[in-house]
């Protein structure tokens, strides 16, 4: 029986999110490979548009790690993708898809262990809730 | 409020001749409003001769296709104009024309916005039945407003909180004195000049609310409740849009989408054949790409804490898709996120423009 | 735009190679489009590893390469400069980390971790076809240098820069420079009397042609970036015109409101109107406005005025505003101690016999308020039994702070044996939990202590002090002999942690900095760059990064200076030239990304479409976020690479 194998996409800010990212491997913590990475400068990066292209084009999930409120190598680009995630976030529970295939994190440089943490459970909570079925056209 | 003017005299003839004496003395060069042409159609017009103004129709039955706002975009974009300007607009149309000011696509410098009482208007297609049918749709409208049966407005008018405008310069208001007179409402100082050049003297009065509006509570509840029910989850979502052709009239139209290139229209969207290949055929049937979302909701993602709920999107399109319910449904939740109502203020910053240290914690992490 | 694309598979060993299959990465990489070069090596960062690289960019005229290794953060410049001698533009790399990102996170599915390997060497492919070759960006620099804080640190590296014949700003926010160090009674291990070493210093400073000194001053607001920083710089009212005042003091001593002092700590009391200490550089008077009667209420007293014999004193608001060019910035902000009030199972805060360290420093000063006269704070006896409580909020991970204040050791020996030498009949117990004693001499300083002046050293924690009668009974484990013991004291010093100056949040915000754990200076590299900071052309020195005692604030400082120098020795700075531009004819105006640029960077040019400034842009993108045309973007990672990215990634 062929397990489930979800597909995350996760954004990760160059700054933090890369770095414990970094850290979470040189410390050797294991955490699932359904992750496929990509690095931006800064979360405030991240237009809504990408996350729902990612979702649309077959992610089953995706996540965005950014710095903590005031860690922002870019000042306060973090709090502009907070906003940006709240809206998309809304408007997907609005018509009653599934917010959940989005999260939103703030990890900190040196959170490696947090890092592998989120991406274990995020990994897990998509594995339960299934493929996307946003990905094509389902009629 | 700076006050208001009470014209005893029916509220068409009372504006018309406002403008014209406006004109006359040279306080106002131009008018951008409706005017009705031989075969009773209605078009958007620049009104630059007072000779003209018998034709002007202040009190529209239509938006005929698109907004003032938009109009405005084009005509009047970023300098200012030479000598008084007013425009006639519908409150959607007013909070619209705020709303693009603070993306510099209107200069609200030396342009007078005079806004009409309005509980709505008719369908662009009814509006022609009507015509071809010999009625007046301009009868038809006010009898509607004086009575308060709004039955035959658009789904979007039905529901709309905003008979007269929060912010402009001038509010024309008549459906509460059933044709026998015309009050003007002055909300700024240059509504004010203008009214005592023309050697009106204002008063200090409170206006009430229609009845109508407050029976509409119940209703756009109700409305937003059935969209949620229409739209709820994949299936339903393919259904709505099932019929959609991607012709883009609703983004066309939509006052507020003021891109000079759409970037759901450009070529990054374009799919490539080796990726075709790559999906999973379901059921013997290659999947399409998921345009239709695509455009829809990622239009709305840009647009829907700025959105008007003035439903033109719904008028135009050819395939009589809902669209309201989709809009007026993403632009209700992602402004009640924020607090935020477009065109309620222009000094107000669109929620896409500010951010704060704490809030929305509720949107990280998981669930 | 690469078509000749060289993709190079590092092994790191068995870092990799132990759990992704290399091979097949290399040989899946060879197949994918515009790829003509696949290569799989050991140790791809080392000199043949280099070397193969390089022989393959000219041999197969390769236009682009991908190399698949570590993080990026290790060795993306290393690629960069690689590809640039061997005559590929440096912006023409890519790399896929595959180490930290896949094989030592995925270290137990071999399958899944090559899988994921070849999907990222894909992407990383993907998006160099559409990368374009820049160039690196020369920005002319302002070759001045903005110094915050006027300790040790902050002097030391201002020397230093001055000499090299660059203009200095030292801002400090006291009336006077010298920090700490300024209120200290003797430095160890050496018994140096401060003043003595520190005030030519301060002179030294003060009259230095190519430096202007601003005390009593605070940076309100930095904007630009490195090499071209603007400084707004608030100049506190100091209600005496500096102009004209000659330090002589006289105000002090009319003056009829007396408020604990800051410099001594509260041990003793200034007036309102102050110069904060003897050997203050600059030697002038301001008026606290808290405090001053005629400042509080508009009227009144004024004696100070009446007495002053060059007319100096107005009581204007003389606060004003100054803008400053710099090229570079050095944050010597130093530290606090934690105030003894914290500890209440100390007694401290209720009983004035117990004490700071930094106190009972003043109490030791010869200079000090009791002319180095040691006496108990609150009935001015001459205490006998003097205990001394090491690690007071430091090694604390359960109440206060985790961390070693480093200097506290030495400086409680220093007082122990300075106590003993102005009271020989007294007897000074140390309590301590480990004795860090790790510079030239210490060792030596600390059995100095123990041996000759028979400190009694006992190794334990106090439970508590209370007191009883007119004696402070202190309660305490011996942890070596497990006897709990009991002092009858007549003063304890408290050698509270080293914190963070106040204030550092607020600055650090100002100046984009990072802060690590317990608030200090986050430093580029904890081994390798403990001087610099993320943030190009901002350096650090001193305290403010960690505490340290003198040799090593000095040595940083110097070392900050330096950095500081060599940055801006060649006039212009080298920027990437990662940043974004705009396409004019798909932009409306909007001005979106003109509010959202945290640099103000962007801006409406008069035909009313954005323009960036290049020197600004950190590129940090999120303007292009903001615009919702897509109008503005990112150099060599515009939307469109992002979304070959996604679906290259999600592409099964």
């Amino acid at each position: 029986m062929n397990k489930f194998e979800p597909l995350i996409i996760g954004f990760l800010c160059k700054w933090c999110a890369s770095a414990a990212a970094d850290l979470a491997g040189t410390s050797r913590l294991q955490y699932p490979s359904n992750l496929r990475p990509i690095m931006v400068n800064c979360s405030g990066f991240i237009d809504t548009s990408y996350i729902l292209r990612a979702l649309l084009e077959g992610a089953d999930g995706v996540l965005i790690a950014a710095c903590h409120p005031g860690d922002c190598h870019y000042v306060d680009g973090n709090l502009k993708a907070r906003r940006r995630i709240a809206i998309i976030k809304n408007s997907i529970r609005a018509l009653s898809l599934e917010p959940e295939r989005i999260r939103f994190e703030f990890i900190s440089t040196s959170e490696g262990a947090k890092f592998a943490r989120v991406v274990r459970e995020f990994t897990e909570q998509i594995r339960a809730l299934g493929p996307n079925p946003l990905k094509g056209d389902e009629r | 409020m700076k006050g208001v003017i009470i014209i005893e005299r029916e509220p068409r003839e009372a504006i018309r001749s406002i403008l014209e004496q406006a004109m006359d003395k040279g306080l106002l060069r131009a008018i951008l409003a409706y005017r009705r042409s031989e075969s009773g159609f209605i078009y958007p017009y620049l009104f630059k001769d007072k000779k003209e103004l018998s034709q002007l129709v202040p009190i529209s039955p239509v938006i005929s296709g698109y907004s003032m706002a938009t109009l405005l975009s084009w005509i009047a974009p970023k300098e200012s104009f030479d000598g008084k300007f007013a425009v006639l607009l519908k409150p959607c149309e007013t909070r619209a024309v705020i709303e693009l000011s603070k993306f510099n696509q209107v200069s609200l410098e030396n342009i007078l916005l005079m806004t009409i009482e309005c509980l709505g208007t008719y369908h662009v297609l009814n509006f022609k039945e009507m015509l071809e049918s010999g009625e007046s749709p301009e009868e038809k409208l006010l009898k509607s407003y004086y009575s308060g049966d709004d039955d035959a407005f658009r789904d979007a008018c039905k529901i709309c909180l905003y008979p007269k405008a929060p912010y402009s310069d001038i509010n024309l208001c008549f459906i509460s004195l059933e044709g026998k007179g015309l009050i003007v409402e002055i909300l700024s100082e240059n509504g004010l000049r203008l009214m005592e050049a023309l050697n009106f003297s204002v008063q200090e009065q409170e206006i009430g609310t229609l009845k109508v509006i407050i029976n509409r509570k119940k209703r756009r509840k109700e409305f937003l409740e059935k969209s949620r029910q229409d739209l709820a989850g994949l299936k339903k979502i393919n259904e709505f849009f099932q019929d959609c052709i991607n012709c883009h009239n609703c983004m066309e139209v939509c006052p507020i989408c003021f891109c000079e290139e759409c970037f759901f229209d450009a070529d990054r969207y374009e799919y490539v054949t080796r990726r075709f290949l790559s999906w999973n055929p379901k059921e013997g049937t290659i999947p399409l790409p998921e345009a239709r979302i695509q455009f829809h909701l990622g239009r709305a993602l840009h647009i829907s804490t700025s959105c008007i709920t003035c439903g033109l999107c719904e008028q135009s399109c050819p395939q009589e898709i809902k669209l309201s319910e989709f809009f007026i449904l993403l632009a209700e939740e992602n402004q009640a996120l924020f607090n935020y109502v477009p065109g309620r203020d222009p000094k107000e910053q669109p929620p896409i423009r500010e951010f704060y240290e704490e809030e929305l914690e509720e949107y990280i992490g998981g669930g | 735009m690469p078509e000749r694309i060289g993709v190079f598979v590092c092994h790191c060993g068995k870092n990799i190679a132990g759990s992704v299959d290399v091979n097949k990465v290399r040989e899946r990489a060879a197949g994918l489009p515009s790829v003509v070069h696949a290569e799989d090596y050991v140790f791809m960062c080392s000199d043949p590893g280099q070397d193969l690289i390089r022989r393959a960019i000219q041999e197969k005229e390769l236009d682009g390469i991908v190399v698949a290794a570590c993080s990026p953060f290790l060795h993306e410049e290393t690629w960069r400069n690689l590809a640039k001698k061997a005559g590929l533009n440096p912006y023409l790399v890519e790399v896929a980390n595959i180490r930290e990102w896949v094989a030592w996170p995925h270290s137990d599915d071999k399958k899944k971790a090559t899988e994921k390997a070849i999907k990222m060497v894909e992407a990383a492919v993907a998006k160099l076809r559409s990368d374009k070759p820049l160039q690196l960006m020369r920005i002319p620099v302002n070759k001045s240098v903005l110094i915050i804080g006027g300790g040790i640190a902050g002097i030391q590296a201002a020397l230093d820069v001055a000499e090299a014949g660059l203009k200095v700003y030292l801002v400090e926010k006291d009336p006077s420079i010298g920090g700490k160090m300024a209120q200290l009674s003797e430095t160890f291990p050496t018994l140096d009397c401060p003043q003595c070493i520190l005030t030519p210093k301060m002179t030294e400073l003060a009259h230095h042609p190519n430096v202007t000194l601003m005390t009593y001053s605070e940076v309100e607001e930095v904007t630009g970036s490195a090499g071209n920083f603007k400084i707004k710089v608030r100049k506190k009212a100091t209600f005496v015109n500096w102009d004209k005042c000659i330090g002589c003091g006289l105000c002090m001593r009319v003056c009829p409101v007396e408020v604990p002092s800051e410099y001594e700590i509260g041990i003793a009391n200034r007036k309102a109107i102050y110069i904060p200490f003897p050997q203050a550089v600059p030697d002038k008077a301001v008026i606290d406005p808290i405090s001053c009667l005629r400042l509080k209420y508009g009227k009144g007293c004024g004696l100070c005025a009446k007495e002053c014999p060059s007319r100096a004193i107005d009581f204007e608001n003389n606060e004003k505003f100054e803008e400053l060019k710099v090229g570079a910035i050095i944050v010597a902000t130093g530290f606090e101690v934690m105030e003894a009030s914290n500890f209440p199972e100390y007694g401290s805060g209720r009983y004035k016999d117990v004490i700071t360290s930094l106190q009972f420093e003043r109490l030791l000063a010869p200079s000090g308020p009791t002319q180095g006269k040691v006496i108990r704070p609150s009935d001015g006896r001459v205490p006998k039994q003097v205990v001394f409580i090491q690690c007071v909020g430091s090694r604390d991970p359960e109440n206060w702070n985790p961390y070693c204040s480093k200097i506290c050791c030495m400086y409680t020996a220093k007082q122990a044996l300075l106590y003993k030498e102005a009271v020989p009949d007294g007897q000074a117990y140390i309590f301590y939990i480990d004795i860090r004693a790790d510079g030239k001499g210490y060792e030596e300083f600390i059995h100095r202590a123990m041996s000759e002046q028979k400190i009694i050293y006992i190794r334990g924690k106090v439970a508590k002090i209370y007191e009883e009668g007119d004696k402070l009974k202190v309660i305490a484990v011996d942890t070596i002999t497990d006897k709990k013991i009991e002092i009858n004291a007549d003063l304890v010093v408290l050698a509270t942690a080293a914190i963070p100056s106040p204030g550092i949040q607020e600055l650090a915000r100002k100046l984009r900095l990072q802060l690590s754990e317990g608030g200090w200076l986050r430093e580029a590299h904890l081994k390798l760059r403990p001087m610099e900071t993320l943030t190009k052309g901002i350096f650090i020195a001193g305290a403010a990064q960690f505490p340290k005692d003198i040799t090593d604030t000095v040595a940083q400082a110097s070392a900050a200076a330096a950095k500081a120098i060599s940055f801006l020795t060649r006039g212009y700075v080298e920027k990437e030239p990662l940043v974004a531009k705009v396409d004019e004819d798909i932009c409306s105006g909007c001005g979106n990304c003109v509010s959202i640029c945290p640099y103000e960077a962007v801006e409406l040019t008069d035909e009313g479409v954005a323009k960036v400034d290049e020197a600004l842009c950190e590129g940090c993108g999120a303007c292009t976020a903001a615009c919702t045309a897509g109008a503005i973007s990112l150099v060599n990672y515009d939307k469109r690479q992002l979304f070959d990215l996604i679906s290259t990634l999600v592409g099964r």
